[in-house]
């Protein structure tokens, strides 16, 4: 069935007018976000070149199950397109800037800080975290949740209500953009947050941002398309659509916006994976109607995606927020329908399924495989791993006198332990056998208690470590808190003990980190590194600092060290290898047997990326 | 020992809910996951909570003027009013003290730590000249690509034709090359990531089947 | 009195509070100093408690789905959560129940966190496998490359093969990737410091409605 957009009428499918008031209706087709085809109406995927056509609900791009359709919300979706209701072409004729549907983050890193403050690092949208760490845009640093992605996990990433619900005040948070006339906002979008629309000019070019044209040629009053990018959707991004319809080509050729005589540009098609999802494009840069720049334009440029809209962004663990005009198009079109019951949390598997469900599978054994062959049988496969710059820091850090009170910040918990005890279990040791006193902080709250765990294993004679090792326990606060720790070492209390710190005796020159020898900063996560680096250069750019790093942020490392802000590093189990080579302790075997799955497993996914590419690349695009 | 014993069994059991997901979602797998999720929340909260209590009581008690401690303590305590939606405003003080330290603190660690020091490691050749000519070359690509790095985010293009044509020339071809550099850094960074977390997975595996021995061992021992 | 609450005074103390700090890095004489050393001991002791207000707010929202279906597994997080701040709490508090927090940590919230670290494995495994189902083109074969590169460069293969990619990688990492990585990273930094400009100038006020 098509609803009229006029009047609301349903028509039989494939009419061109409506029966009741003889507007035109929407083409029954579904024009193809990547390649333009127009595709019938029933398709879920483009018979040209096999794109999505109905967008995933949060599907990362490398992640992304076709087979499956997955619902916003528990949601079933029809994959008609519908008729568009007065108010919701009104809201697609507004420039919309509407609010990022923010990536759920990695929820244990979410649930490490939940109420984190939204400063400015963490309002950087998640694609630019991603391009900094090494979530490269097929491969995001998410845990498995993301690539199902199944409604419930939503839910469960979700935890906050969206939005605190304006109960008392009519008037919606929906700054900027035109209440319907009927005045009545369905209960469902009153609570979605928008950012405040930036305005957004009907630009001669074609809209430089990529769009979902999931409602192809629907003729609205608008005579621009505000550009959507809804979330999860990197993959499925175009370029100006094949033909331009006619409406946009009415649009009245409006001069581009000027900034300092240049204009903005179309985004090259490479990067679209790596836009932020607010959909800001390239454009006219607000008045500010804020602060002190009031009246002023462009003194501040808002960057692409690394503004911080100008609303309140809930404190608490960000949850998804539903703005996408496309969704809310799809969802009035549920609603206007009779009664569907949402599926309940299960999953229906679509018939698509078990190509997808073979894959996974012979991943995972293939996976398994690997890392468990040579634990039965011995492989003589790989070479002794060499690390430079472990020797290196080996060297530098054998150089260290008696007794230097080295501070060291311990940021991994559980989750990355596997492998960060081996990177820093033989630099840990080093260090005490250089008689080196240890004061350990953490800005990740189970920091202190791995830090225990493998000060335990490595401490010779346990009777000693009220001499040797200070846990000064957890840090509150990100950068804020490095910076307070930074200033007063002194002013924290031991985490074993509960003592003061200036009450031990292993503090008792040390009161801040002008009186420390050396840093070593163990880290995990990108941003650990870099805060602990940065505030280190502020408070007191003079002391040595080292690093023991997983693999995953030995590339981030790498300028820093070369730059000399890092005066050495040891990078991942082989750094750490390396390491416990030098220092000889006797671990040695274990690394050994680590080190060979490792290989093996690696050696696998080198050999299954070489396979899906040729077979991709050769056997042509698979439904 | 029996608390061990259990605990090695819950551990292991954990660890195989997990690792059910390769199978694909399942019920055992959410499980986990809601597990997981409310074992780190209590944990975080009980370390953050005595963490504020080890700083806050002593400066309560201690001589300096009490004022310090009490308005830290009062500004955490309206920040928890941000819970309910009618008095969410008046957390509103608290939020925008934490922005505005934060972001104080973000902008100065940036700016000394991270792009003061980085430019001018861009420029700086003479620490490639000591490795010979292989290290000149080194250090131009490093520089040609960190700026071209750059530029790839640049979209803003001149007006007037002639000027865009020169712009295209330079910036925008920098630009692509630059782009070229970034997913040079980003597929290492792809697999460094993999290495990283596949040492994890090689962990967990181990952690299973040496759990199960134990497990088996203790079980033929008693039965034994 | 409403505006004077919900939006003059917090941008005055966001945009005080901040210039204070910046200003006590320009200058860091003695009182400017302390003020700003105040400030941010402040931010950090508010930080705690927004994590606790994150914790109940997630309590209260599985609560509420608790009473929907599926709600079974609401139920089983919120139980989960307090038993855990329940043993935490009293390890950390009383020392003789230290043992309590110990077993927790190491044989329940270890397990759990590492194990779905460590999925990543697998679920990065099957992205590089499906690299090219949907994006052919030159870009991406870089992509490609520079993680087969970075792959089989880590552990050295027998010679001399082996010691080939192991010199590739190191090449890779230290100047293509780097320059890269670098440009990034400056970039990053510039945005913070947009991003923090327009903070401090009140242009942007994530903290008000």
């Amino acid at each position: 069935m098509i609803y009229c957009p006029k009047c609301g009428t349903a028509n039989r499918q494939g009419s061109k007018f409506c029966n009741e008031c003889g507007a035109p209706l929407p083409a029954t087709g579904l024009r193809c976000p990547m390649c333009g085809a127009m595709n019938p109406a029933g398709n879920l995927y483009c018979d040209r070149c096999s794109a999505r056509l109905i967008p995933a609900e949060r599907v990362p791009p490398e992640e992304e199950k076709p087979e499956r359709p997955s619902p916003p919300k528990g949601i079933s979706l029809p994959s008609v397109p519908l008729g568009e209701e007065e108010w919701l072409s009104e809201l697609r004729a507004e420039a919309l800037d509407l609010a990022p549907e923010e990536e759920t983050p990695g929820w244990p890193g979410e649930l490490e800080a939940p109420g984190e403050p939204p400063t400015p690092e963490t309002a950087i949208p998640e694609w630019l975290a991603e391009l900094e760490a090494p979530a490269a845009p097929p491969a995001p640093e998410a845990p498995p949740p993301e690539a199902a992605i199944p409604e419930w996990l939503v839910e469960l990433e979700e935890t906050v209500p969206e939005a605190p619900p304006p109960a008392e005040k009519p008037t919606p948070p929906l700054a900027g953009i035109p209440v319907p006339p009927s005045g009545e906002i369905p209960e469902w979008l009153r609570d979605v947050e928008f950012a405040p629309p930036i305005q957004e000019e009907p630009s001669a070019q074609p809209p430089p941002v990529a769009e979902v044209d999931v409602h192809a040629g629907m003729p609205s009053a608008s005579t621009t398309v505000p550009p959507i990018l809804i979330e999860g959707e990197e993959e499925i991004l175009s370029t100006a659509p094949a033909e331009i319809p006619d409406w946009l080509k009415e649009a009245p050729a409006e001069a581009p916006p000027e900034y300092g005589g240049l204009v903005p540009a179309e985004i090259p098609e490479w990067l679209r994976p790596l836009q932020p999802r607010e959909g800001v494009a390239v454009e006219e840069e607000p008045t500010e109607t804020e602060g002190f720049l009031s009246g002023l334009r462009g003194l501040l440029p808002i960057g692409k995606g690394l503004d911080m809209p100008a609303t309140a962004q809930p404190l608490l663990p960000r949850a998804p927020r539903p703005a996408a005009v496309a969704r809310a198009e799809l969802l009035q079109g549920l609603l206007s329908r009779p009664l569907i019951t949402p599926p309940t949390a299960e999953i229906r598997e679509a018939p698509r399924q078990s190509g997808w469900v073979l894959t996974r599978f012979l991943v995972g054994v293939i996976l398994l495989a690997a890392i468990l062959l040579p634990m039965l049988v011995r492989l003589p496969l790989f070479g002794p791993p060499t690390a430079p710059t472990a020797e290196a820091l080996f060297a530098t850090v054998n150089q260290l006198p008696g007794n230097t009170p080295v501070l060291i910040a311990w940021e991994y918990g559980p989750a990355e332990s596997d492998e960060m005890d081996r990177v820093a279990g033989p630099l840990i040791e080093h260090l005490l056998r250089r008689e080196a006193r240890l004061i350990v902080v953490s800005t990740r709250m189970e920091g202190p208690a791995a830090a225990e765990a493998l000060l335990a294993s490595r401490l010779v004679d346990p009777s000693e470590r009220s001499r040797r090792i200070a846990n000064l326990g957890y840090l509150p606060g990100q950068a804020a808190g490095v910076r307070e720790a930074l200033g007063n070492l002194g002013g924290r209390t031991e985490a074993m003990t509960g003592l003061p710190a200036s009450q031990l005796d292993i503090m008792a020159d040390v009161h801040s980190i002008a009186d420390v020898g050396m840093v070593v900063i163990l880290a995990a996560q990108p941003d650990d590194l870099k805060t602990w680096l940065e505030q280190i250069s502020v408070a007191n750019p003079n002391v040595p600092v080292v690093a023991g790093v997983s693999a995953r942020i030995e590339l981030i490392s790498t300028p820093y060290l070369a730059a000399g802000q890092l005066r050495g590093m040891v990078a991942g189990l082989t750094g750490g290898a390396v390491y416990e080579r030098q220092l000889d302790t006797g671990w040695g075997r274990e690394y050994e047997y680590y080190l060979t799955s490792l290989g093996m497993a690696q050696l696998a996914i080198a050999a299954l990326t070489v396979i899906g590419a040729l077979i991709f690349l050769v056997g042509g695009r698979k439904r | 020992m029996t608390a061990d014993l259990i605990g090695l069994i819950a551990g292991t059991l954990l660890t195989l809910l997990v690792l059910s997901y390769i199978l694909g979602d399942n019920p055992l797998y959410r499980l986990a996951l809601h597990l997981l999720v409310g074992a780190t929340v209590g944990y975080g909260v009980a370390v953050t909570t005595v963490t504020v209590l080890q700083t806050v009581l002593p400066a309560l008690q201690s001589d300096s003027p009490r004022v310090r401690a009490l308005i830290p303590l009062v500004l955490g305590i309206l920040l928890l009013f941000k819970g309910f939606p009618r008095w969410s405003a008046w957390g509103n003080f608290s939020t925008a003290l934490l922005v505005g330290v934060g972001a104080a603190v973000a902008m100065g660690g940036a700016l000394v730590g991270t792009i003061i020091p980085q430019i001018a490691a861009v420029g700086s050749l003479n620490v490639w000249l000591r490795e010979g000519s292989a290290g000149l070359i080194n250090g131009l690509i490093v520089m040609i690509g960190t700026i071209g790095a750059l530029l790839a985010f640049a979209f803003a293009v001149p007006r007037q034709p002639a000027l865009r044509r020169l712009w295209n020339g330079s910036v925008g071809v920098l630009g692509q090359i630059g782009r070229l550099f970034l997913l040079a850094a980003l597929g290492a960074a792809f697999g460094t990531a993999l290495t990283a977390s596949l040492t994890v997975l090689v962990g967990r595996v181990y952690a299973v089947v040496m759990g199960i021995q134990q497990l088996l061992t203790l079980i033929g021992m008693s039965s034994g | 009195m409403d505006r004077l609450v919900k939006r003059i005074l917090p941008t005055s103390i966001a945009v005080g509070t901040g210039l204070l700090v910046l200003l006590g890095y320009l200058l860091p004489v003695p009182p400017l100093a302390s003020v700003r050393d105040e400030l941010i001991r402040w931010a950090v002791i508010i930080a705690a408690f927004a994590f606790i207000l994150g914790f109940f707010n997630l309590l209260r929202v599985h609560s509420g789905r608790a009473r929907k279906p599926g709600g079974i597994y609401s139920v089983i997080l919120i139980l989960t959560a307090l038993t855990s701040l329940v043993l935490t709490l009293a390890a950390l508090l009383i020392p003789s129940l230290r043992f309590l927090g110990d077993w927790w940590f190491r044989y329940v919230l270890s397990p759990l966190q590492a194990t779905v670290a460590g999925l990543i494995a697998f679920v990065l495994a099957v992205a590089a496998f499906r690299l090219l189902r949907h994006r052919r083109e030159a870009g991406v074969l870089v992509f490609l490359v520079a993680a087969l590169v970075v792959l089989l460069g880590t552990l050295p293969l027998p010679a001399p093969a082996g010691n080939w990619l192991a010199n590739l990688r190191t090449w890779w990492m230290n100047v293509p990737a780097m320059a890269g990585m670098r440009g990034l990273l400056i970039g990053v930094g510039l945005g913070v410091l947009l991003v923090g400009l327009r903070v401090l100038t009140g242009s942007d006020r994530p903290y008000s409605d």
